[in-house]
């Protein structure tokens, strides 16, 4: 089965659960994926239904993703681990402050996320800006795929697009800023218009076509911001903090939502993202960049032996005392307890496993409020 | 429609449509439809002539409001254009795409800007329809015929009214002209024929008469013809043909009438004193001057003089409402010379304004104080400066060094970048009049002294008589491409670079 069948039936599958609104973003990608203008139609006319409605009529949802299946053979397949920008021993120095980010090397390819976590202060911004060009580095080297086939610079910056923490201020409605945007890159007519629609909805802007900055919140400025730079095509997105405006719903849908975006089959792209919400990136990223005063920690995500050769470390919340829980733990080879603010970060040695902690904890009663397993999360970086 | 209008240009053409083109258009044409039609209406009547003006004190309400509704329409089209900016967005714009808009902006504000012009075309154009019956020639022979028959005040004994040729007046003062530039060795002497004539002739006393001083003539470029009339009337006068002057007269007050002239010469009496003027024993001396002609008139009956009511007529006024007449007739419109003022006050608001798009806010605010403190620079430098091109030079080093010491220090890129780009906006102007001065000098006619007169010793080239012949248009429009193609092929190129690469 191919790659793009498999995601029709995904979303197939989803709406069977009765996880509508995932199926319904899911649905969407692949109609976006087909470029399809009949499919943009037919999407945007069942949308309008269920808005009349209030949900989608299974038969409508089936119907919509047999019309798709038809286009799966002219489907692109998966892109493979292609490098769009290798990232080569960048450094930079403010010779004001004397602040400096140490040289740093990484890839990123199509489809892939990368996280940059740490501390305020600590070059997540400066790093991003490296990346897109918008600051020079003072050694090392950025190659991008998109270079050969940029004639300019300007052209390649084109295809790096950087969203600040600071969404900037856009006038007119919502819709006319993504029309405007898409026919800036070409795209004209009535394809315009139902892409931007789409757009629209995949993000669940919808009820807000119209309004205008000063009438949404800043949650959805953001998401605003995130249909604009998609409907760019880019090929490389660096998001500064995009998730500190919104709910905690919303940044678990909008980071799956990124990840899934780029993973499209017709036009995947990188992600680096900045955030504070380490967890929640850690979950979509397929690496971590800690920076603590400009210096990289790196966190890839690790197959089975290489996460069985790696020490436990647990950290640890509930109304006990420092002694009481070591004891707790006492047969578990506990290499070092560190207590910091509020929740302490257990070290063990490479021979204890997660099941062992647990049953010493159930044996003991230890009344736990909260307990997670942060051995392979850059969490471990912030001790 | 306007809204289906609206819509398709932001599908199809996001440029035309964040520039309001529609709006803007629409704007252009009714505020240039209305000044048009106010000109029209400003005038109704041929009377008006005798003191038209292009632009005049009656217009300087409505160049206000013109001028307020031209800022607010600036300000409401600066805020929707400036709206979006897909340059500084990193959109896909090509430098192209960039030329054309300056090319839109710059036509935006050139045809935006001359609605006062409009204005004046309007009227123009009523008077042109007013006047079309009218045959100035044939009016300003009247009028210079009749002039020789007209009281003259003692203020009007000047060179202008003097009615005899210059040939004649020499003769008459016996005075040789110089016809050559005499030369002693390294100085020349420019008295000139017509300097000596006017010299002489104001300090002769005996030939403040009728035969020789006059109302001024109406100037139509026709110095033959006046040479013609001037003999017809002193022969009129030498043979006493009072019935060709009355008819004359008669005409020149009919036009008078005719042209809203007030006046209260009664004919009758003019001819009469004209009858005693004409007496061979007052020909010729001082006393017999036009001055007190209406004053008194003579008394054939009683061999005396009788004081009369004093006159008024405006003279002046039929000369200028024939010469506004033919002016209106033959004036050209939008002539090149006044489409170079708007040009190059289009040019000046194009590129400040594609520059604030293209740069950012620092280097902008920073160039524009830059070329501010260069102008100053330069001014100052004129008040010491002997010679032009000495002056242009010594900037040039100046602004030059100022540059190299900036760009040596290789530090504050911001204030290296304002420095260029204010220096580059000043000294682009420099580059036509250079180029012109030194072709102009190295092509003129060579000149010598020979035998105690200066003689051309080798001919002007031909480019520089070409130049000559149209400095004005060379170094006005010259000027003004140079700024455009400076503005074009480097700093939109330049900024294209820059924005995408701010480290450079």
């Amino acid at each position: 089965m191919s790659a793009f069948l498999m995601r029709i039936q995904q979303a197939k599958d989803n709406f069977k659960h009765g996880d509508f609104a995932l199926a319904e973003r899911q649905l969407i990608d692949c109609i976006l994926d087909s470029n399809e203008i009949g499919l943009f139609k037919k999407m945007l006319q069942g949308l309008d239904a269920k808005d009349l409605a209030g949900e989608w009529t299974e038969k409508a949802f089936i119907e919509l993703c047999s019309a798709l299946e038809q286009f799966a053979p002219q489907m692109p397949q998966i892109t493979p681990k292609t490098t769009l920008m290798k990232v080569d021993q960048i450094g930079k120095r403010y010779h004001k402050s004397g602040f400096t980010i140490a040289p740093l090397s990484f890839e990123v390819h199509y489809g892939q996320v990368i996280g940059l976590v740490g501390e305020n202060g600590n070059g997540k911004t400066t790093l991003l800006r490296l990346l897109c060009k918008d600051l020079k580095p003072d050694i090392g080297q950025l190659h991008y795929a998109a270079e050969a086939n940029s004639k300019s610079v300007f052209e390649l910056r084109s295809q790096l697009v950087y969203i600040p923490q600071r969404v900037p201020r856009w006038f007119g409605s919502l819709m006319d800023n993504l029309y405007f945007t898409l026919s800036c890159h070409g795209i004209t007519g009535e394809f315009n218009q139902l892409m931007a629609e789409l757009m629209v909805a995949r993000l669940g802007l919808r009820p807000f076509r119209q309004h205008k900055w000063t009438e949404i919140s800043s949650g959805y400025r953001t998401r605003f911001e995130l249909a604009k730079s998609l409907l760019r095509q880019p090929e490389l997105m660096l998001l500064d903090e995009p998730l500190s405006n919104l709910d905690i719903i919303s940044q678990q849908t909008i980071l799956q939502d990124l990840k899934s975006l780029s993973m499209s089959l017709r036009r995947p792209f990188g992600l680096v993202l900045s955030s504070q919400q380490l967890y929640e990136v850690e979950k979509i990223s397929d690496l971590v960049i800690f920076l603590k005063q400009g210096q990289a920690q790196y966190q890839f995500k690790q197959d089975s032996q290489a996460q069985a050769d790696t020490n436990l470390i647990i950290e640890i919340e509930g109304s006990f005392e420092r002694e009481a829980l070591q004891s707790c733990l006492s047969h578990c080879n506990i290499k070092d307890i560190q207590f910091n603010g509020g929740v302490y970060v257990l070290s063990f040695e490479t021979s204890t496993q997660i099941h062992d902690v647990f049953k010493a904890i159930a044996d003991h009663q230890l009344p736990v409020q909260y307990i997670r397993n942060i051995t392979h999360s850059s969490r471990r970086f912030f001790i | 429609m306007i809204k289906s209008l609206y819509k398709s240009l932001l599908l199809k053409h996001p440029l035309l449509w964040n520039l309001k083109l529609p709006q803007v258009l629409v704007f252009i044409l009714l505020s240039h439809g209305l000044f048009f039609l106010f000109g029209f209406f400003s005038v109704a009547h041929i009377s008006q002539f005798k003191y038209i003006q292009r632009f005049d004190s009656s217009t300087v309400a409505l160049n206000l409001i013109g001028g307020l509704i031209l800022l607010l329409a600036l300000i409401i089209w600066l805020m929707w254009y400036l709206r979006n900016n897909a340059f500084k967005q990193f959109y896909p714009v090509s430098i192209n795409d960039l030329r054309k808009e300056f090319t839109i902006v710059f036509l935006i504000f050139l045809f935006g800007l001359p609605i006062f012009h409009t204005y004046a075309f309007g009227k123009h154009l009523h008077l042109k329809l007013i006047a079309r019956e009218v045959n100035v020639y044939e009016d300003a022979k009247v009028v210079n015929l009749a002039r020789h028959f007209l009281p003259i005040s003692a203020s009007d004994f000047n060179n202008e009214n003097c009615c005899d040729t210059i040939k004649a007046q020499l003769k008459r003062n016996e005075i040789v002209g110089l016809q050559k530039e005499r030369c002693y060795g390294s100085d020349v002497n420019y008295t000139t024929t017509e300097e000596a004539a006017n010299t002489t002739i104001d300090n002769t006393t005996q030939v403040y008469s009728l035969w020789h001083y006059c109302q001024t003539p109406v100037s139509l470029n026709n110095a033959t013809t006046i040479d013609d009339i001037n003999a017809t009337a002193k022969r009129w006068l030498d043979h006493q043909q009072f019935d060709s002057i009355q008819l004359c007269l008669n005409q020149y007050f009919k036009l008078m009438d005719k042209y809203g002239v007030r006046h209260n010469i009664n004919v009758d009496s003019l001819i009469k004193s004209l009858r005693y003027m004409c007496r061979p024993v007052n020909q010729f001396t001082s006393s017999t001057s036009m001055y007190n002609l209406l004053s008194e008139s003579y008394d054939y009956d009683n061999y005396t003089m009788v004081p009369m009511e004093p006159y008024h007529a405006d003279f002046s006024g039929i000369n200028s409402a024939i010469e506004n007449v033919a002016e209106n007739n033959k004036e050209t419109f939008w002539t090149l010379s006044e489409w170079g003022i708007y040009g190059y006050l289009s040019l000046g608001f194009a590129s400040l304004l594609m520059l604030f798009r293209l740069t950012r806010l620092k280097p902008w605010i920073s160039s524009i104080i830059g070329a501010g403190l260069w102008s100053m620079i330069f001014g100052l430098m004129t008040v010491f400066a002997q010679s032009e091109f000495l002056y242009i030079l010594l900037c040039y080093a100046i602004g030059t060094g100022i540059l190299a010491w900036i760009n040596i220090r290789r530090e504050r890129n911001k204030l290296r970048s304002a420095m260029w780009l204010s220096w580059f906006s000043i000294a682009q102007f420099a580059i036509i009049p250079i180029l012109f001065w030194i072709i102009t000098e190295n092509t003129k006619a060579k000149t010598a002294c020979v035998n105690s007169y200066l003689e051309i010793v080798q001919k002007a080239a031909p480019i520089h008589d070409w130049l000559e012949m149209h400095d004005q248009a060379v170094l006005i429009y010259g000027n003004m491409g140079i700024c455009f193609l400076v503005f074009m092929l480097i700093v939109i190129p330049l900024a294209y670079r820059w924005q995408a690469n701010p480290s450079e």
